[in-house]
């Protein structure tokens, strides 16, 4: 069955153009709205106009001819159109009667087809029994709504539609556009610079991202007391082009916030969270150093030999020393899924403390994995490494709350680790631990820059993570009376120096002939 | 002249009866040889059985078509074995539109149909130069 031109994929793919007449109905629609529109609704505009120009034009050719339908008597002369044969209009030449024992007695028309050379074609008419064209379909039906042929050609057809329409809107002086919606704009109303310092100072002051709402009130830009899509759409669409306002917020959500509050911290990625050796050869880990592999939840740690949680609302993860010395968080897989989608390369997410309800801004930079703004709360609690923290989702997608565990404040033995002539060195020490820990990664570093100016000089020296976990492990052996000691507690260690995922450090315990494995997770030194 | 497309496995055959009429071909002669053994008594003994106004399931053209047909749409499409797989393929596929009342199919329907012939192949037979029992792709008389 032939299709109407505007049902093909050909046609929206190559013919389709936008016409200058609709062009200015389009513009005289969105006055007569003096909002502005979705792309989507444009797209829809257009299709729509196609579709009525197509309808009447199959009108005018059709000259009062009556679509073609089996049940109906027909008389020399009288014109039909056939909807299954691509519209054409035939005009009846002769009826005589016709037989067969299924349908009986009914009527056979001769049919010429004047643009097709005359061609005569014989149909049935006047028939009592139930034949496929006397069935609905979807696509022929001259009463179908166009509003929803319009919504099915643009689903079918949207991935050849949109994109035009959104070039030309793009390059069409009348109109502007912001995100999915675009406006004329010759509607937008006129805002001083003044104005946009105000919404600088009240960010400024507020010193957290803001809805383009909360901005419009001190702008008094609500004529008649209400906040127009008008108002919203033109305050957005000049913060997005003035640099000093970024959108930090998500697809569904914009939030405006200031460039020059972002943290200096932000400028580069994070020193000491960089990560230089990923790659490692996983099928020579046995067993049980693979279940350690996916146990010890690393960001780093491709996603394949990571197990993830089946919990969707909270995310539990041991503090190591990268992020709480450059007070972040990681973003590991089960993190992600709990965080909307950013808009733009920088998402700010609001964090509420779980201990005391107050709350404080993380940023997640585009590319990076992880969290930045932790610094404070990290020095708040005293936490140490080693330390289980939990991140809870909230109703709002934006915001999420920080926790862990508190215990009570009394003295235990902990493996402080410090610098001493020129080496990393561990020893027992009785602390106040405020929050639960996991005993095999535990660690309290009493002096933080002095590690910094340790781990810097090893990186100048070029120390390969061999030689490191050469010089830490015979350290480590001293706190163990069988001298044996856990691969979390040594790739805990070997983090406070330098950043390395479990990976690679696993990798070297069992191709190092000096290393020696003891079962459960423990390995021995021998210093050959 | 049939203007030209190409078909693909999606294309519609059916019989062309057009075809048996344009080529001189004893379409009656032909339907006999597809008569299961008491319809072919029947219908030999009958000389009077009439031409009928056949009409076509899917555009409602009417095609004059011999009331054997009939006859054999009705009464062989009950046999059990009618549609017997060791028939060669293209006596199986014109079986085939004798019990769907020649309603158009694609290579791919027919396969499903006669299970022991890919859809490929049939495509491959129809799609030839040589039309075989008028089995044709369904074109529009405009």
């Amino acid at each position: 069955m032939k299709k109407r031109i505007t049902q093909t994929a050909k046609y929206w793919q190559h013919q389709f153009e936008i016409d200058d007449k609709v062009l200015q109905s389009l513009k005289q629609r969105v006055r007569d709205l003096g909002s502005p529109l979705s792309i989507d609704k444009v797209c829809l505009f257009f299709i729509r106009n196609i579709l009525e120009k197509e309808r009447k034009t199959i009108r005018s050719e059709l000259q009062g001819a009556e679509p073609y339908r089996p049940d109906q008597k027909y008389a020399v002369n009288d014109k039909i159109v056939f909807p299954h044969w691509g519209f054409t209009i035939g005009k009846v030449v002769s009826v005589r009667p016709g037989y067969n024992p299924v349908d009986k007695r009914f009527d056979i028309i001769e049919v010429a087809f004047p643009k097709s050379s005359d061609t005569i074609a014989q149909l049935a008419a006047n028939i009592k029994t139930p034949h496929k064209l006397l069935e609905k379909s979807d696509e022929d039906d001259q009463t179908e709504d166009i509003i929803s042929i319009s919504q099915k050609i643009y689903k079918r057809y949207k991935q050849h539609i949109r994109p035009k329409i959104e070039y030309f809107i793009k390059n069409d002086g009348s109109f502007v556009s912001f995100k999915k919606n675009c406006f004329l704009k010759e509607l937008l109303p006129k805002i001083q610079e003044g104005l946009l310092n105000i919404v600088d100072a009240v960010i400024d002051i507020n010193g957290k991202p803001m809805s383009v709402d909360d901005l419009i009130e001190p702008l008094e830009l609500y004529p008649k007391g209400k906040i127009t899509d008008a108002s919203r759409f033109s305050i957005n669409y000049y913060l997005h082009n003035d640099n000093r306002f970024e959108n930090v917020g998500t697809p569904d959500l914009v939030l405006w916030y200031l460039n020059r509050l972002r943290p200096p911290q932000l400028r580069a990625p994070i020193y000491h969270l960089q990560v230089k050796k990923t790659s490692f050869n996983v099928n020579v880990l046995s067993g049980d150093l693979r279940a350690f592999l996916a146990d010890i939840d690393d960001e780093v740690t491709p996603i394949e030999y990571t197990t993830t949680t089946s919990d969707t609302k909270t995310v539990k993860f041991t503090l190591i020393y990268p992020h709480l010395h450059a007070g972040t968080i990681p973003v590991l897989p089960a993190v992600l899924d709990i965080l909307p989608t950013a808009d733009s390369e920088l998402l700010i997410l609001n964090f509420i403390d779980g201990q005391t309800g107050e709350t404080f801004l993380g940023w997640l930079i585009e590319e990076t994995n992880y969290i930045f703004g932790f610094e404070n709360w990290y020095k708040k609690y005293n936490l140490p490494v080693g330390t289980l923290i939990t991140l809870k989702k909230t109703e709002n997608p934006l915001e999420l709350i920080i926790d862990f565990n508190p215990q009570r404040r009394r003295p235990e033995v902990v493996t402080v680790a410090k610098i001493n002539n020129d080496r990393l060195t561990f020893q027992m020490e009785r602390k106040r631990i405020t929050a639960k820990y996991d005993e095999l990664m535990l660690f309290s570093v009493v002096h933080p820059h002095e590690v910094e100016r340790y781990s810097n000089r090893l990186e100048k020296q070029g120390v390969s993570l061999s030689q490191l976990m050469e010089d830490i492990f015979p350290e480590l052996m001293q706190l163990s009376p069988h001298s044996a000691v856990h691969v979390k507690t040594l790739y805990s260690a070997v983090n406070i120096v330098k950043r390395y995922p479990p990976g690679p450090i696993f990798y070297e315990l069992v191709t190092h002939k000096s290393f020696e494995s003891l079962g459960d997770g423990y390995w021995f030194y021998r210093n050959m | 002249m049939r203007r030209y497309i190409k078909p693909t496995l999606r294309t519609k055959y059916h019989i062309d009866f057009d075809w048996w009429q344009k080529k001189g071909q004893n379409l009656r002669r032909y339907l006999l040889e597809h008569a299961c053994e008491e319809c072919y008594a029947l219908v030999k003994s009958d000389t009077e059985i009439a031409t009928i106004d056949w009409i076509d399931p899917g555009t409602a053209e009417v095609f004059t078509v011999d009331g054997i047909w009939h006859v054999i749409h009705n009464a062989c499409r009950e046999e059990p074995k009618y549609l017997d797989p060791n028939l060669p393929v293209t006596s199986l596929i014109f079986r085939l539109f004798i019990v769907n009342n020649n309603t158009p199919l694609t290579p791919v329907e027919i396969h499903h149909q006669i299970k022991n012939k890919g859809a490929e192949l049939i495509l491959r037979i129809l799609s030839g130069h040589r039309v075989y029992k008028g089995i044709c792709h369904v074109a529009p008389p405009v």
